[in-house]
């Protein structure tokens, strides 16, 4: 469940199954959704926590940086109990590092391909 | 086509280059402020208060009712431009200058790149790469505009190099200093990195003894009687963001395209530099061998590079390295530079004007293989370095329950206490409510240049109010504070926190005026009329 504290009003979603709509998604695979509507906030405090009640699994203040905004968030479970943690991107096989380093390395990859056009060009002799 | 036409053309181009990069805040106006971070709306309303700034560095409507010390600015520069445009609205002023920035940005490198040999149009590789690198996205992202606002560090660049080749001259000198002045001026950090590149150029000249007394006199005259005034300020002024230890750098990977985390993080700094002229510079041994002075540039961008990265270089495995800008710890122990990344304005400048000698030499071998370059460029900036995609817009305005606020008193804004050792959402809330203040116009009592929890005034009293309103004293309390209204923002609140706040309040005004616009939720409490002097 997500709760939010929208221009005064509580708004709250319960997250459900994503049902597996992706390519390779599988439903009861651990995804879960939601979405909330409403006018834009500056600062919108928001609270994940768990639908039976409890603490908190993640709580604090976003600034939306544009009028749609998906916020993806993944719970953890360490020797401290269960909390979650919020992600710059969508997880890619449940691993939002892997499309880092995807990104990164795919950057490289253009740097180096750059560099042997360059290359190529100081080591050409001309006709 | 003569020098001067050629350079007409390049700055038109660079023009459209910059609306391009920048074009959500070419066509914003003074409703929407373009920016993705909060960083934005302080600037927003540093622009506001330069316009009223005393000359002693007082600012009247914050820190309220003493006033606010704000003798060391973030940027001059920007003051200046601030004060020279009255009639501007800040939002728009601000919009301008991104465009204008980006603009002068490229141009001055560009210049610089045509002044060292990279005869046109490969000096545009300069100016493009320039304009449109990780710190100069960075600057229009997180909102610190000034970064754009500097000729001065190119200027530096291009003079000091030339002063120290045979035939420098002490006009050369002269323009050094008065680029590294600019550069100061403008911010800080520029300064820090003219010196960096004088002293490594300079160095390199003086090993070879092509540095001669005159341009090396001239230039430090020049720079003292530029930067004497600027260290004045700058010590009479209070800052710093902590004791003793240099703050962590970017990493090798922030030379890297940024990706999604780098915005999501809250500050989209990256020190990305374009794939197109990372290659070429690479190439510059192998290309300007014989060429002067190519060593000694690539030398001090090298330096600022590895100012960049941090103090510490920590493998994957074993203990971290320790590099160069460790010692800034021992130089600044106040802790001003909080993020080295910003030394590589230095790197990305000089990269620039490296690339575009290469991209000229080549361009000799294989002139139309060559012009591939420029569309090779284009990718890096628009796809890798994803500008003007990941820019945002967000409406600008106050909520409008200030206007109910009674003039020339203050309006103390209750808001969550930070948790110890958080500093980023109290400079988050800090910058909202100063913002507002460019349109409500009412005093605050925040100091709203430090982001501190600890320099706010506004934390101190807000305990002394909550304390006042348990004892019943609320109302002589505000009176005393010359406080005229207290604006609550329920939301941030817990729900307990957020009904025990307004039972209390209520006591001073029974009839708050509510707001639900521009995105925020306010609740207004009168002082008792009255009661404030």
């Amino acid at each position: 469940m997500v709760v939010a504290r929208w221009l005064g009003e509580d708004k709250r979603v319960e997250l459900r199954d994503d049902g597996g709509g992706g390519p390779g998604d599988q439903p009861a695979d651990g995804v879960f959704v939601g979405a909330l509507t409403g006018p834009r906030p500056s600062l919108l405090p928001l609270r994940l926590e768990r639908a039976g009640g409890g603490p908190a699994l993640w709580e604090g203040a976003l600034r939306p940086a544009a009028a749609l905004e998906q916020l993806y968030f993944e719970v953890r479970a360490d020797h401290n109990g269960e909390h979650a943690v919020l992600l710059p991107a969508a997880p890619l096989g449940r691993s939002a590092d892997a499309r880092e380093l995807a990104w990164t390395a795919a950057g490289f990859g253009w740097a180096a391909l750059v560099l042997v056009y360059a290359l190529g060009l100081a080591l050409w002799r001309g006709r | 086509m003569t020098e001067a036409r050629r350079a007409l053309l390049h700055a038109a181009l660079l023009l459209v280059g910059a609306v391009g990069l920048s074009w959500p805040a070419a066509v914003a106006g003074a409703d929407t402020m373009v920016g993705r971070h909060f960083d934005l709306q302080g600037t927003i309303w540093f622009i506001s208060m330069a316009r009223r700034l005393g000359a002693d560095g007082l600012d009247p409507l914050t820190g309220w009712p003493g006033g606010a010390s704000y003798a060391r600015l973030d940027s001059f520069t920007l003051a200046l431009i601030a004060r020279l445009s009255p009639g501007v609205p800040a939002v728009q002023l601000h919009n301008l200058l991104q465009v204008i920035g980006v603009w002068l940005t490229a141009l001055a490198a560009e210049r610089c790149a045509a002044g060292m040999g990279a005869r046109g149009p490969w000096s545009l590789l300069a100016g493009l790469s320039y304009g449109g690198s990780g710190l100069a996205a960075s600057a229009l992202l997180e909102g610190h505009v000034y970064h754009l606002l500097d000729p001065g560090l190119p200027l530096c660049l291009w003079a000091w190099w030339r002063a120290g080749l045979p035939g420098g001259r002490p006009a050369h000198g002269a323009l050094a200093g008065l680029g590294f002045g600019l550069a100061l001026w403008t911010t800080a950090y520029h300064g820090v990195v003219a010196a960096i590149l004088v002293g490594v150029i300079g160095m390199a000249a003086l090993l070879r003894r092509e540095l001669r007394p005159g341009p090396a006199l001239t230039a430090l005259g020049v720079a003292l009687l530029m930067g004497a005034p600027y260290v004045a300020l700058f010590s009479a002024g209070e800052g710093g963001s902590g004791a003793g230890v240099a703050p962590p750098g970017g990493g090798l990977l922030s030379f890297a395209p940024p990706s999604p985390a780098v915005d999501a993080d809250g500050h989209s700094l990256s020190a990305h530099l374009p794939a197109t002229i990372g290659a070429l510079a690479a190439l510059s041994p192998l290309v300007l061998g014989r060429a002067p002075g190519w060593g000694r540039l690539a030398a001090a961008g090298a330096l600022c590079a590895v100012l960049t990265l941090g103090p510490t270089l920590s493998p994957p495995r074993g203990a971290p390295t320790y590099l160069p800008a460790a010692l800034l710890g021992l130089v600044d122990p106040a802790g001003h530079f909080r993020f080295p990344l910003r030394f590589a304005w230095g790197s990305a400048l000089i990269a620039a004007a490296l690339g575009a000698r290469v991209a000229a030499a080549l361009a000799l071998r294989a002139p139309r293989a060559a012009l591939a370059l420029f569309p090779l460029l284009l990718v890096d900036l628009v796809f890798w370095g994803g500008m003007p995609a990941r820019q945002r817009s967000a409406p600008a305005g106050a909520p409008t329950s200030y206007a109910a606020a009674p003039e020339g008193l203050g309006v103390l804004d209750l808001l969550p206490a930070p948790i110890a050792g958080q500093d980023e959402p109290a400079a988050r809330q800090q910058a909202l409510v100063c913002s507002y203040q460019v349109w409500h116009q009412r005093p605050l009592l925040d100091d709203c240049i430090r982001p501190q929890p600890a320099h706010n005034p506004r934390l101190a009293a807000t305990a002394a109010l909550l304390a006042a309103l348990e004892s019943g004293d609320g109302a002589a309390w505000l009176a005393e504070a010359r406080i005229g209204a207290v604006a609550l923002h329920p939301d941030l609140f817990s729900p307990g926190d957020a009904a025990r706040l307004r039972a209390a309040l209520a006591g001073l005004d029974p009839a708050p005026v509510v707001s639900v616009d521009q995105g925020t939720l306010v609740e207004l409490y009168r002082a008792p009329a009255g009661d404030t002097p």
